[in-house]
């Protein structure tokens, strides 16, 4: 009854009201602001001795990083040849899905040069494949940096 | 006409009720301008110290722990505050490895430097620190610190011998009744 008397004048009441009220509360734009301390740096060490200084040592080291797939430390130890070629990134990307399941060192070291050896390992893969691999190496600043692998 | 006479009546009450609501409201509250407006005459601002390199460590292994890290904010606007804390990598090549292997415990105290809240822990990791919201507020020029403390678990494997991550720690703060 008081409404429909009312009408007229309760409706645009209530409408501003409404409007002025709890419009402006929804719509308002909350002030933010983001403050950053950049600059933090943490990098891993080495922990485990891997071992470069023979040709056959260097191919125990090397089937030992590719097993644990730890081709950041492989690639440093790889030879300038091939390290001028890709960065660290790019070879820890190429790699990274070529794991191996076990390795085996067949035979001695077989010396091209007095700064070049190689030794031929044998890969077995996840499906109980194998593979084998003259894998060489160049003696650069001291150890026996890995120049490549070639299927035998 | 009458009509329209009533109708517009209604629309001058509703806006001499709100009009006149809101400036009670300012008196009461001692502001001098009126109701949103508030809002647009204060100032959000936050600073932190240190501003950069709160983690610095080289060389780390596997069972490393960075000791708790100090970090003082200070609301330096008009307005109080509520902030996030978040982690995130430097850039794409710093996702990697390493990063998803640290874990985090963070620490907020109260203005009388006693421990409120303890974030983290137990293995969790740091890449998760995500828009975790501080629980108290920091009132217009009220000072408090937070810790953090950074670690590589015994468990970490051979995998992130020789990386590197840099990674950036992001307070997102906004006003005390705005949401995020």
């Amino acid at each position: 009854m008081f409404w429909n008397t009312n009408k007229t004048i309760l409706i645009p009441f209530v409408l501003v009201t409404t409007f002025l009220f709890f419009l402006p509360q929804k719509a308002r734009a909350f002030f933010t602001k983001e403050v950053f301390i950049n600059s933090n740096l943490i990098s891993a060490g080495y922990w485990e001795e891997y071992d470069f200084t023979t040709p056959l040592k260097a191919s125990d080291s090397v089937g030992k990083l590719w097993l644990a797939g730890n081709f950041n430390v492989l690639y440093d130890n790889l030879a300038k040849t091939l390290s001028e070629i890709y960065t660290k990134e790019e070879f820890v990307n190429a790699l990274k899905d070529s794991k191996i399941a076990g390795f085996e060192i067949m035979g001695e070291a077989v010396y091209t040069t007095s700064a070049q050896a190689y030794v031929v390992m044998k890969i077995r893969y996840a499906d109980n494949s194998s593979r084998e691999y003259k894998t060489v190496f160049n003696y650069e600043d001291g150890s026996w940096k890995l120049l490549g692998t070639k299927e035998v | 006409m009458t009509q329209l006479k009533y109708f517009g009546l209604g629309l001058f009450l509703g806006i001499l009720v709100v009009g006149t609501v809101t400036a009670v409201k300012a008196y009461l509250t001692k502001e001098k301008v009126l109701g949103e407006s508030v809002i647009s005459a204060a100032t959000l601002d936050i600073a932190t110290t240190p501003q950069s390199a709160l983690f610095y460590f080289e060389g780390v292994t596997p069972g490393f722990g960075s000791g708790e890290k100090k970090i003082t904010l200070k609301n330096t606007g008009t307005t109080n505050l509520k902030y996030t804390i978040s982690i995130e990598p430097a850039n794409t090549s710093d996702n990697n490895v390493l990063y998803g292997a640290l874990e985090y415990t963070f620490y907020e105290y109260n203005e009388n430097s006693q421990l409120t809240k303890t974030v983290g822990g137990n293995g969790a990791l740091l890449k998760d620190l995500q828009n975790v919201e501080i629980a108290q507020t920091l009132n217009s020029g009220q000072e408090k610190q937070l810790g953090v403390e950074i670690s590589l678990p015994q468990t970490a494997n051979n995998e992130i011998q020789g990386l590197t991550t840099n990674f950036r720690i992001i307070f997102n703060a906004i006003q005390e009744d705005g949401a995020f």
